[in-house]
């Protein structure tokens, strides 16, 4: 009785949430800073309430992999966005996005290695450990950028006035989480599949609230009056030129 | 085994990373005033001294080998100081960029960008230029170059982007 109280609350959780969010990006105009996280948040509400009504059975089940698919298509795309988001429009900082797609490319193919020569064994459907490794495969993809993403944000001094922020982080959480879940539990059987379930969907309840904390809350803009002055090109100059000192062409 | 090892490791880094990131979140500066009281007056020209080959030569010529490893070092240091100085410096000037951004005005929004993106990529040379320090510390008397990988990456880049120019 309370495992079942338990998972409502967290399959109930998120959704309010989440529905709250799409509200919040809404009034705040969000929605074209954010166009991908808004689709994605929108597409799990809708899921999520569909399922709610929906008996289980063979729709249900239809409903629940396409919309995975969909959103974890999506989470991917939201990373990208975010990628857009922070970097400052400049063509000198190009070569970080061309850095970020070469990263991605290489993420990517080690994912398809995974998937290809990973054994879905323990599984009765062959098509259900078909789906939890290419889940796996994706999260692994998805934690990768992230972790690219992450530390690029790091760099770049986002705080947590950025909602890009809430929304880098939110997904970091649960891909990392998800992504130990799966390895665990569908792939290594160390945790049952009740645990990993429940793990999952505690995951999912955090990013949810890591997103609702960045986006629901107040904003606040701090009046600026003016640009720093910090003589960064000429600090930027005096580096390369220490670093050119150490390099000859070949 | 190895793939187990690869994910799990990936899984753990993302999820040190983003706590790591929603952590730091409360840190940094709110404001002008908050700037002009964090801010670290630093001289570029007293580095650019400290780091000068000429003067490098200079020394050598003039202590002996173990005297100039002693003062060598010491320079070094005192680079490494500043260049922390100057990371920070970075990093709270393009958090107040982030926030004037947060104002609709395009003509501030792209001053704003060029700022951060002269931030951005000094940031990146000074790990490249912590790096060189490191190693010159360890080897104070090394004259030795290095190959000039990160120009042939960007020598790289151009062709490839004057090349999609040419197809498209």
């Amino acid at each position: 009785m309370t495992f079942l109280y338990l998972t409502k609350i967290l399959w109930l959780t998120p959704l309010l949430l989440q529905t709250a969010i799409v509200l919040a990006m809404l009034r705040r105009k969000l929605v074209t800073s954010f166009p991908l996280f808004f689709v994605y948040t929108i597409v799990v509400v809708c899921r999520e309430f569909i399922l709610l009504f929906l008996p289980k059975g063979r729709i249900y089940f239809l409903i629940y992999w396409w919309g995975e698919t969909l959103a974890i298509l999506l989470g991917l795309a939201v990373i990208f966005e975010i990628l857009a988001h922070i970097l400052p429009k400049s063509a000198s900082l190009k070569f970080i996005s061309n850095s970020v797609v070469i990263f991605a490319a290489v993420a990517a193919i080690a994912a398809l290695l995974i998937l290809v020569f990973a054994n879905p064994s323990g599984q009765n459907d062959p098509l259900l450990a078909i789906m939890a490794m290419g889940e796996r495969s994706v999260r692994f993809l998805q934690s990768s950028l992230l972790i690219f993403v992450i530390a690029l944000m790091s760099r770049l001094g986002l705080r947590w006035r950025q909602e890009s922020v809430g929304i880098a982080a939110g997904f970091g959480v649960y891909s990392a989480l998800a992504l130990a879940c799966f390895e665990l539990g569908a792939h290594l059987h160390v945790i049952s599949d009740l645990a990993l379930a429940l793990v999952n969907s505690a995951a999912y309840n955090l990013a949810a609230m890591i997103w609702a904390f960045f986006i629901l809350r107040p904003t606040r803009v701090t009046p600026i009056q003016h640009l720093p002055k910090a003589d960064l090109p000429e600090w930027n100059s005096a580096v390369t030129d220490y670093v050119h000192q150490w390099s000859r062409r070949y | 085994m190895v793939s187990t090892l690869l994910t799990l490791a990936v899984a753990l880094l993302a999820l040190v990373l983003a706590y790591a990131l929603l952590r730091r979140a409360h840190t940094g500066v709110r404001d002008d005033h908050d700037w002009e009281q964090r801010k670290h007056a630093i001289d570029v020209g007293v580095f650019r001294v400290l780091l000068d080959r000429n003067e490098e030569i200079k020394l050598r010529r003039f202590l002996s080998v173990d005297q100039f490893a002693v003062f060598q070092r010491r320079r070094i240091r005192l680079a490494l100081q500043m260049l922390r100085l100057v990371d920070e410096n970075a990093g709270m000037a393009m958090e107040l960029g982030q926030l004037a951004k947060l104002k609709p005005d395009l003509a501030l929004a792209r001053s704003i960008d060029q700022m951060i993106a002269t931030a951005f990529q000094l940031r990146l040379n000074l790990l490249l230029a912590r790096f060189c320090l490191y190693v010159k510390w360890i080897f104070p008397s090394w004259t030795v170059s290095l190959p000039a990988f990160e120009l042939r990456y960007q020598h790289l880049l151009e062709s490839m982007h004057a090349a999609s120019r040419a197809f498209a």
